[in-house]
């Protein structure tokens, strides 16, 4: 038995380790903060139990985020399923033009955020950028800045989704094609029947990984609204963050992040379960 | 026994073949259940978890704990000087005698004093220009070590914090007027004025609003090291063509002037605007704000008639006032979400008529030839003139140990020959009237600089850190949002105390 302990010691101590020091034990942490007040590093955190958890939900800033990332996620999710998709199954074979689109589409996804952000502040700009010639404020604009966001978010990952499609499409046997060619279906068709169908776990995959990323989107809005104007692109990621940094209220910032997670874990679940209902 | 090939072949398969069941059957003796790996699994997955938390504990318990004073038990010899009374012939007799005795003693190893300074730089090098300083202060006092540490501004406030919780923060820092409040409101701070010779420092020519903006909550926490202010910088050129002669004076007129030279169907706006929390604080809002006598908690420095420091007047006629014109300039301005620098950008483009700049952009006029700049003061409102201000502080720890070198170090800095070398390199503008420095009284922009010095005066210092994005947002929702102004307003000032008391700021 002690033979054993010390293979499985050997064996599982280090990802046990990197796995208990870098997620569960910041989590657990966080939930014990979340019960308490405290200020940050040179304040005690004074324990207040279910207090921070009562005001959040009388919080009208948290729910404005919730709204905000509802807008957000309702903008992109059908962006970065529909056009990858269609890029994929366009481009999936293997001449020259077909490997260049798939070359642009990716491109972005090889860039920090921050430096694309950037670039579309500058895109966005009303007075010098080419949205001056369309007379366009579209980040300056309480009812569209999200949107603009939300497309930044969609440019970057495109390539990835489209990739993840690709991989999904490749896995597809080459005969079933081929038999429905021979029995006369046409493109749309095998779209409908063949492709589409045998591609669910990878739409599963996708639709759930893009819930779960965009529910969390914090890099896109922090380079390019910081959250405004006003309040309009404040997501309940960036809410933690102007919690935690600019009120110093830690304790607080770490109530949001437990909800947060609970509200992503019960979306992601029940995309999940769908899309094994489906099957 | 003879046996033949074949029987030979099947005797050597079926030998084989036990030989591989045995080992089948001793490995699956050592076979594990799933339930028995897993719970094996999860019980090293505990155990490392909870080791490192240990770890971790023990290390952040090492890492903040407070150094430890040693003291050593030395035995030395001395001479002893005693009286004893002694009997000489049955006569008391007192004589004095002189002896050697040991004697054991608890002392404190002799340490130099040694006071040490952390400072966010502002040159290039802001070890090279202190080094002469530190050698000035040590050849006057040479009993005394001194360690100065240039902190980049990004690790100094995590540096300081963490330095104050755990009881190694430096002696003497210089703090911007915003960390110097949080750190006096803490408790952690020297009150200057129980030191001696506080008032020799007192009386020295400091300017007003530096040097009032220097107390919390009725105590002096630090001495003006430099200052900084915000003024309105002009593109004459549209000025002129605009036919608009003097830069305006108040609100009222800065109204008029915006309404003359925005155009733009030819790309020019009057005013520069940026959104977001940092243009609360350096641009238009907060001058015009307490300018109109619409004052947020915790704001220092040039004081309002008839409001405390602390009163909070946002939510009043005076907040509503001071926003309605913020609206109205909106009216003259460029539109977009744009920052602080992208404004700027938009200026030295010649597309903005005005626009507030704190003194690091006077440089620029220079990459500018194009651009013929001038400044004007903020205008006037109904109950004064006021710009946003800062001032960098010499503040004491109580923490140090060395109190009386710390405090002597702090007078040297601060004193005018020694401050002045630190302001000619820095190219920061003094907070005592007897400094003058080259640049700014014959340099190329000297006009502009001393429009500059003078708005020294005006400033008033807000506690941004903590309210500045709730000011932002209202200013966003205000102007750029069409929100209702009272209400908004409002819910601003409710927001403000909430975080005032949950900062642990005490009113």
């Amino acid at each position: 038995m002690r033979s054993k302990f010390i293979t499985y010691l050997i064996f599982f101590g280090p990802i046990s380790s990197f796995i208990s020091g870098l997620l569960f034990v910041p989590i657990i942490a966080n939930i014990w903060y979340s019960f308490h007040r405290w200020q940050g590093v040179g304040s005690e955190p004074i324990f207040v139990g279910l207090e921070n958890y009562i005001a959040l939900f009388s919080d009208s800033d948290f729910l404005l985020t919730l709204f905000n990332v509802a807008r957000y996620v309702s903008f992109i999710l059908p962006l970065v399923v529909l056009v990858p998709l269609f890029l994929a199954v366009t481009f999936q074979q293997d001449d020259k033009w077909s490997k260049i689109v798939r070359s642009v589409v990716i491109f972005p996804f090889a860039f920090s955020m921050v430096v694309e952000g950037v670039l579309w502040r500058w895109v966005y700009q009303p007075h010098v950028g080419p949205a001056s010639l369309l007379k366009i404020d579209i980040i300056g604009n309480y009812a569209t800045a999200i949107y603009g966001v939300a497309f930044v978010a969609f440019w970057q990952a495109m390539g990835f989704y489209m990739y993840m499609f690709l991989a999904g499409i490749g896995s597809i046997d080459t005969a079933l094609y081929e038999s429905a060619k021979i029995d006369g279906a046409s493109s749309l068709q095998i779209f409908r029947y063949i492709t589409l169908p045998l591609l669910k776990p990878t739409l599963a995959f996708v639709v759930t990984m893009a819930l779960i990323w965009n529910i969390q989107t914090f890099d896109p809005v922090f380079v390019v609204t910081h959250g405004g104007p006003g309040f309009s692109t404040l997501t309940p990621v960036f809410y933690v963050y102007w919690l935690a940094f600019n009120r110093q209220d830690i304790g607080y910032a770490s109530t949001v992040a437990v909800i947060l997670l609970i509200i992503t874990l019960i979306i992601a679940s029940i995309s999940l379960k769908l899309f094994q209902r489906g099957e | 026994m003879d046996l033949t090939i074949n029987e030979s072949k099947q005797n050597l398969n079926t030998t084989l073949m036990m030989g591989i069941n045995e080992k089948v059957r001793s490995m699956n003796k050592n076979k594990i259940s799933r339930r028995e790996a897993l719970s094996t699994a999860a019980k090293v997955a505990i155990g490392s978890g909870v080791a490192i938390v240990v770890a971790g504990g023990v290390a952040a318990y090492l890492a903040t704990r407070p150094p430890q004073v040693v003291e050593k038990i030395v035995t030395i010899e001395k001479p002893v000087e005693r009286t004893v009374v002694t009997t000489v012939a049955g006569v008391p007799t007192t004589v004095i005698e002189t002896r050697r005795e040991t004697v054991v003693q608890t002392a404190t190893p002799t340490v130099r004093p040694k006071v040490t300074m952390w400072k966010g730089p502002h040159t290039p090098d802001d070890p090279g220009v202190y080094a002469p300083i530190v050698q000035a202060f040590k050849s006057q006092n040479p009993d005394i070590d001194v360690e100065f540490v240039s902190v980049p501004w990004d690790q100094l406030s995590a540096k300081l914090a963490s330095g104050v919780a755990s009881g190694t923060v430096c002696d003497v820092a210089y703090l911007p007027s915003v960390w110097m409040y949080q750190y006096a409101n803490q408790g952690a701070l020297v009150e200057l004025e129980t030191l001696p010779n506080f008032n020799e420092v007192k009386s020295q020519p400091y300017k007003s609003t530096p040097w009032r903006a220097g107390q919390f909550m009725g105590h002096q926490y630090g001495i003006p090291y430099l200052s900084v202010a915000v003024v309105v910088m002009y593109n004459k050129d549209i000025f002129e063509k605009a036919g608009v002669g003097q830069p305006p004076k108040n609100w009222e007129e800065l109204i008029e002037v915006a309404k003359q030279i925005h155009s733009p169907d030819k790309g020019i706006y009057a005013l520069g605007m940026p959104l977001g929390w940092e243009a609360y604080v350096t641009h238009w809002c907060s001058s015009l704000l307490y300018s109109y006598g619409a004052n947020v908690p915790l704001s220092f420095g040039k004081p309002i008639p008839g409001v405390g420091d602390n009163d909070m007047t946002l939510n009043t006629d005076a907040g509503v006032e001071g926003m309605t014109m913020m609206k109205r300039m909106w009216e003259y301005s460029q539109k977009g979400k744009l920052t602080r620098g992208e404004v700027t950008d938009l200026f030295f483009a010649g597309k903005i008529g005005m626009v507030p700049h704190e003194s690091f952009t006077v440089p620029l006029l220079d990459k500018h030839p194009e651009i013929r700049a001038g400044v004007f003061q903020m205008p006037e409102g109904p109950v004064g003139r006021y710009t946003y201000g800062e001032s960098g502080y010499i503040s004491i720890f109580k923490q140090t140990k060395n109190l009386d070198a710390t405090w002597k170090f702090a007078r040297f800095i601060t004193s005018r020959d020694q401050n002045k070398k630190y302001l000619e390199a820095s190219y920061l503008f003094p907070a005592r009237d007897d400094i003058e420095i080259e640049e700014f009284t014959k340099g190329k922009h000297a006009d502009i600089y001393q429009e500059y010095i003078k708005a020294v005066e005006h400033g008033r210092y807000s506690m941004y850190s903590i309210y500045g994005e709730e000011l932002g947002r209202m200013q966003d929702d205000i102007i750029a949002g069409g929100a209702d102004i009272k209400s908004t307003l409002q819910r601003t000032a409710e927001n403000i105390m909430m975080i005032i008391k949950a900062s642990g700021f005490k009113l």
